[in-house]
């Protein structure tokens, strides 16, 4: 493909718009699908703090502790 | 001896008698153009990195008898002459046909990226992923402007090369046309960082004429965090999607994520450093010196040249277009959660458009902070470009 014409031109342009967004769609459903996935690490992470705590103790604050400690661990 | 005799050799041998002979003016006026992007790089700062390389070049190899870049043996080169390999360029060619040889085989461009990559936070992106569809919007002027230079009379991979400007990504733009108009890669390289250079005058007035004044005043939430597993995740899982989604990216994307994956791996500081500077320096003045030599006379001064120019100034404006529509389309979608002067950074001039979405904003609301939200479509839009160019790559090669 080297002259060619305006029709040829204007289909492969808007082809090429739709490649670019649908590579840009596929790559953005992977991110979001991984963070997802990252999320429910960190919640799971708050779950078994929850379920570890001593009976009579105050799960939401041990909840919070979890949370802080995953965040921690994740800025580390 | 005949003293004046040897004299007179010496002079009609000399580069000053070149300018007499026929066709001399034209490396006058290339030299008188190289000082005028010496006098931009370093007096109005545009782009210095590379356009006092790339004018440095030109001057270099517009100066008669210097013998530093031999146009006709890249062209023997391209046309497939045999016997004209890369070795028959090292020997018999100068020591700026020896740097050409890296932006050819599209070394330079690939390092580039891979420096890019290192210097890139891709987090932004991570956290808003939606952010992304305006990096992909803003590419809307490459594919309008190869419309367009088809339309002007230039050939299919000649056009893709002109509309990959839209793209504002320069080693993009240099790989590209390497790869499909080589000769063009002057006014095209010329055309891309001037234009890269004049964002903050090129976008504003598009930016204010597609938003209004309750749009531009929006304040986005913080994004939610992004954990360190994620950012090391993400360019392995770039690469490998989008090199399968288009091998031809695969110079690009490859070095780009492998420059991001040695930035947030954590175990391999002293490489990541050395990709975001060291070689990328090194890189910087290749490139530009070898782009620069390709201005010859005779390739540049033609009324191409000038149908490049406005075509990239068309191609750069429908970019920053592409992405304040969809930046406004988010913004209803949304009900005004996202501020649409982000969209302009979607043309991956980074972080300068982001720069210009902050600063846009700011005049609008002086305690709105959108860089770090601009940031997001901005290192899409260098993603989005790469895989335009694998697109216009595998049509026309």
């Amino acid at each position: 493909m080297v002259d060619i014409s305006l029709g040829t031109a204007a289909i492969t342009a808007l082809l090429g718009y739709a490649v670019v967004f649908l590579g840009i769609v596929i790559l953005m459903m992977v991110i979001s699908i991984m963070g997802q996935l990252m999320k429910k690490t960190k919640d799971e992470v708050i779950d078994l703090g929850s379920i570890n705590a001593p009976k009579g103790s105050n799960l939401k604050e041990v909840a919070a502790m979890a949370a802080v400690i995953a965040e921690m661990e994740r800025e580390e | 001896m005949d003293v004046l005799a040897t004299l007179s050799n010496l002079l009609n041998e000399s580069g000053f008698a070149a300018f007499f002979a026929e066709g001399g003016w034209k490396n006058l006026v290339m030299i008188l153009i190289a000082c005028v992007l010496l006098y931009l790089g370093i007096g109005k700062k545009f782009e210095p990195l590379l356009m006092i390389g790339i004018a440095f070049g030109c001057l270099l190899a517009n100066l008669p008898g210097s013998e530093m870049f031999h146009q006709e043996l890249w062209d023997a080169y391209i046309a497939g002459d045999a016997g004209v390999t890369f070795t028959t360029i090292i020997h018999e060619g100068g020591l700026l046909d020896i740097f050409y040889i890296g932006v050819k085989s599209g070394l330079y461009p690939s390092l580039i990226f891979m420096g890019v990559g290192a210097m890139t936070d891709f987090g932004p992106m991570i956290a808003r992923p939606s952010c992304m569809l305006m990096g992909a919007s803003a590419q809307l002027g490459v594919f309008l402007a190869f419309f367009g230079a088809v339309a002007l009379g230039f050939t299919g991979p000649q056009a893709a090369a002109i509309g990959i400007i839209g793209g504002a990504d320069g080693p993009t733009a240099i790989f590209l046309t390497t790869k499909l108009a080589p000769e063009l890669l002057g006014p095209i390289a010329i055309a891309a960082y001037s234009y890269m250079a004049l964002i903050p005058l090129i976008q504003p007035p598009i930016m204010k004429l597609l938003t209004t004044e309750k749009m531009r005043q929006v304040k986005m939430e913080q994004a939610r965090p992004v954990s360190k597993t994620e950012k090391i995740l993400f360019p392995i899982v770039v690469a490998a999607v989008v090199i399968l989604l288009l091998p031809s990216t695969a110079p690009l994307i490859g070095c780009l994520m492998l420059g991001n994956l040695f930035r947030e791996c954590g175990v391999a500081d002293r490489l990541s450093d050395t990709a975001q500077n060291a070689l990328m320096n090194i890189v910087t003045i290749f490139l530009a010196t070898s782009v620069g030599a390709t201005m010859g006379a005779e390739r540049f001064l033609t009324l191409d040249t000038i149908k490049i120019v406005i075509l990239g100034l068309c191609a750069f404006a429908l970019s920053t277009v592409g992405g304040l529509l969809l930046g406004d389309l988010m913004y209803f979608i949304t009900k005004g959660k996202v501020n649409p002067l982000i969209g302009s950074a979607g043309v991956s001039a980074v972080p300068m458009a982001a720069r210009v979405s902050q600063d846009v904003g700011r005049k609008s609301n002086p305690n709105n902070y959108l860089l770090m939200h601009a940031m997001g479509p901005n290192v899409a839009g260098v993603i989005g470009s790469a895989i335009a160019a694998g697109f216009l790559l595998s049509v026309f090669r």
